[in-house]
């Protein structure tokens, strides 16, 4: 009877806690609670050494949040608050920087405190490579930010043990921008530090390419220089020669020379002129 | 010595049928299964979170045998009078008192053995590499149990079991802060404060010097300049508190 009467109560009880999950406890709500968990500080005092764990816990509390907000309404008010924290408890702990960066950019359009954690992680974590470098991805990628992009993946090129790969896109985005003289900078440290022939094949023709157009740059300043002196374009390069505007016109390194081009009055390049046909930019 | 060993192996013995290998099955049951829990949630962190994991179980199981079995021992004998016998015999109270703690040491041994080989099978069924780190991070966990038997078996000489493992378990949380404390010491406003709040630092067991768990997670590296001045500590720590518990229970009043 006692043990029939103890069954009954914990029916109830179990009842009750039933109708107390339904109408209070949701992914929203049991984050909130993490608001009010003790800074990492009073956590770190009282948790015998096994803060590590919590964090691990904050963790997939975070996963789980993120997903039953990718389900629903793809708000992720919280998510911020929750991967600082469990920075905090856990600052070697690296991918909840990377990927919680990454979320917070990609899809709570939270470009702000995406940053702020890449930068926290780059502060607990200086020897880290990946850091700057996700940030310059995510500078580049989502924030169209070049320059910035640029410095971060410079930076994480000079840690240790760093992927080559942020070398290059630094190089590559510079290239873009047309900022010849730094892409050049970096193609030469990559060939200079790279263990890899292929890679440095790779870093060796790019500096010949922005050898070429560096050449191509200046006998055609050289040309505007002429036409500024003789009211009209040169019929050949070597009328600069000629007038004394440059001692001579080398071949390039591939042995193809350049050349004047009346039609478009601009300086061309042999090697150039197929690289542009293979992007498809030349006929 | 032979005494000294005598009553290290009885109480051996004793702690052994104590229900301690319950805790231990009921460890092993717990992490295997467990471990196979996290990985859904746990989204490529499965290594790291089973090492978190493994590393709090064996420090919360070690908590508990450490100070639910040895705030007993010495009141035990106190209270039920055995403790005559023994010390007609004749034994020495300070031989008993390390008999005691040999005795102890000896069962939470067994059981860090055990429960360290667990976590190691789990990881390596989970794919995860082992290496010396994970071996110095348990190591730094048993030391910091070598230190708390002797704080819990010091205070058992003091006081009622309740109140002792009150005490130890306070200690055991202050000590796995005490580097903080050291820190809160220089924000203190006046010089008596700072003195007062270092000294406090410096009297409890700093068992923040046994924690390897970020280095075996994170593979980072550890001098072993550090392994044994670690051990160092611990282990002069541990003397003071069985010098002090021997001078409490020579002291003590057996009537």
């Amino acid at each position: 009877m006692v043990l029939f009467c103890a069954a009954v109560v914990l029916f109830l009880t179990i009842a009750v806690q039933k109708t107390i999950d339904r109408e209070f406890l949701s992914s929203e709500q049991s984050v909130k609670e993490l608001l009010y968990f003790p800074s990492a500080q009073a956590v770190k005092l009282f948790a015998g050494g096994n803060e590590m764990m919590i964090a691990d816990y904050l963790w997939m509390r975070m996963i789980q949040y993120y997903a039953y907000h990718m389900r629903s309404d793809r708000r992720y008010e919280y998510l911020y608050p929750i991967t600082d924290r469990l920075t905090d408890l856990d600052p070697k702990f690296m991918y909840p920087y990377t990927f919680g960066a990454l979320l917070l950019v990609h899809d709570a359009s939270d470009s702000v405190n995406s940053m702020r954690l890449l930068d926290k992680a780059k502060k607990m974590n200086p020897d880290k490579w990946e850091f700057p470098y996700m940030k310059g991805f995510i500078l580049y990628i989502f924030l169209k930010q070049n320059d910035e992009a640029i410095r971060e993946f410079l930076e994480a090129s000079n840690l240790p043990n760093a992927w080559d790969g942020a070398l290059r896109f630094a190089a590559w985005i510079s290239k873009k921008q047309g900022q010849r003289k730094t892409s050049k900078l970096m193609w030469q440290q990559l060939y200079d530090k790279s263990s890899s022939k292929n890679e440095r094949d790779v870093a060796q023709y790019y500096l010949d390419k922005i050898t070429i157009e560096e050449e191509i740059d200046r006998l055609q300043s050289l040309a505007e220089k002429y036409r500024q002196l003789h009211g009209k374009w040169p019929k050949n390069l070597s009328e600069l020669v000629v007038v004394g505007l440059t001692k001579s016109i080398v071949l390039d390194k591939f042995g193809r020379s350049y050349y004047w081009n009346e039609t478009d009055c601009q300086v061309h390049n042999g090697t150039h002129d197929r690289y542009l046909r293979m992007i498809g930019k030349m006929e | 010595m032979k005494r000294v060993l005598a009553i290290a192996l009885n109480t051996f013995k004793e702690t052994v049928r104590d229900r301690i290998l319950y805790g231990l099955i009921f460890f092993v049951l717990l992490v295997l299964p467990g471990s196979r829990l996290v990985i859904p949630l746990a989204i490529g962190q499965e290594i790291k979170i089973m090492k978190d994991f493994g590393f709090a179980a064996i420090t919360l199981f070690g908590l508990l045998i450490s100070v639910v079995v040895g705030t007993t021992l010495v009141f035990k004998e106190l209270d039920k009078r055995t403790i005559y016998v023994l010390v007609a015999k004749p034994v020495r109270r300070w031989e008993l008192l390390l008999g005691k703690y040999f005795g102890l040491m000896g069962t939470l041994t067994v059981s860090f053995l055990i429960m360290s080989a667990t976590m190691t099978v789990t990881i390596m069924m989970m794919g995860g590499k082992i290496d010396g780190l994970l071996g110095y991070s348990v190591f730094g966990i048993y030391m910091q149990f070598v230190v708390i038997t002797s704080v819990a078996i010091f205070f058992s000489t003091l006081a009622s079991p309740a109140l002792s493992a009150a005490f130890t378990f306070c200690l055991f949380i202050a000590g796995t802060a005490a580097d903080q404390l050291r820190l809160f010491a220089d924000r203190m406003p006046g010089s008596f404060l700072k003195v007062a709040v270092n000294a406090i630092s410096y009297l409890i067991p700093n068992l923040q010097n046994c924690n390897f768990r970020t280095e075996a997670v994170y593979g980072l590296e550890v001098p072993l300049s550090k392994i044994w001045l670690m051990t160092a500590y611990c282990l002069l720590y541990t003397g003071v508190m069985l010098i002090l518990g021997s001078l409490v229970l020579e002291r003590k009043d057996l009537k």
